[in-house]
């Protein structure tokens, strides 16, 4: 995933799948959710129009695998505050 | 000095490994991470690199391959080889139900597993913190006291008074401009009328109460 993440775009909606595939053999949930943070930060400044497009392609297999979207969980905005280390 | 936070967000507890020491004791890089575990706690079958790492780790999980494993928040490497908190008998009983069907998990247990593994969603990275308020801040108390210090104490005691303040100086200095004849085109050399011996009307801009009396007895003088 870091390798994917290091890549300069947003990755195709198969590989995504395949990732999410590979979560799921290795019974790791936090990694999807962490790799849907990733292909959406990916869009940058066209994240509005990548986002809900990328939604509508994983959405089937989503709801196989039993993932919530960042939307549900509530990760699409920041949830806590951490202090950052160098204003200590 | 002055602390600013968003006041919206609720503040995440700073949390640490607690059995980290920072040193690195006895840590064998050559041999593989799959070494035999002890007491393996329910739904942590695969725990490697437990007991090579744990002087530094603590009792987190190594998640994947390469160096020592550190955990780091960002961006650009998003999922870094080690889980951030260390494992419970709670998250135990979670892990064996994430092995199950996903559909079975609350929000509640989503959301643990993702703090259990990562310390911060990337949004949270992203966030802005809001120190440049402080900074700000400080910096306006600190400009604040110095004017103050000036103006209570540069301008009470004459002591503080630079002396090229004075009136005696100034009429010195223009005595001695005024014979050189400098800046004779735009400056003080043109206000002043050398064939009457005083200064051209031009010149009452430039005097107060007090330097035109200094003036007067000036051009008296010449």
């Amino acid at each position: 995933i870091n390798f994917v993440a290091a890549d300069d775009g947003v990755p195709e909606p198969e590989i995504i799948i395949e990732v999410l595939k590979g979560c799921r053999n290795n019974n790791d949930y936090a990694l999807a959710t962490r790799f849907l943070e990733v292909v959406r930060l990916k869009g940058g400044n066209k994240m509005s129009e990548t986002w809900p497009y990328i939604m509508q392609e994983i959405g089937p297999t989503m709801q196989e695998l039993g993932i919530s979207t960042l939307k549900e969980m509530g990760y699409e905005e920041p949830e806590l505050w951490l202090e950052n280390v160098d204003d200590m | 000095m002055l602390r600013c936070a968003p006041r919206a967000l609720k503040k995440q507890p700073i949390w640490v490994a607690p059995s980290r020491n920072i040193a690195l004791t006895s840590v064998n890089r050559d041999a593989p991470a799959t070494t035999g575990s002890k007491a393996v706690l329910p739904g942590h079958e695969y725990y490697p690199g437990k007991e090579e790492y744990s002087p530094v780790i603590g009792h987190r999980e190594i998640v994947g391959h390469g160096e020592i494993p550190y955990y780091t928040d960002s961006f650009t490497v998003p999922c870094p080889a080690i889980r951030f908190r260390e494992v419970d008998e709670a998250l135990g009983k979670l892990r064996e139900k994430e092995k199950g069907d996903w559909k079975l998990l609350s929000l509640e247990d989503k959301k643990t597993l993702y703090r259990a593994s990562f310390n911060s969603t990337l949004e949270e990275v992203r966030a802005p913190s809001g120190d440049w308020k402080r900074c700000i801040g400080d910096n306006a108390i600190l400009m604040a006291l110095m004017f103050l210090g000036v103006s209570v104490i540069g301008f009470a005691d004459p002591q503080y008074e630079p002396k090229t303040v004075t009136n005696e100086w100034v009429d010195a200095q223009t005595e001695y401009l005024i014979k050189r004849r400098v800046q004779p085109v735009d400056g003080i050399a043109s206000w002043y009328d050398y064939e009457n011996n005083k200064f051209k009307p031009t010149w009452s801009i430039f005097t107060t109460k007090e330097t035109s009396k200094s003036v007067k007895t000036l051009s008296e003088k010449e």
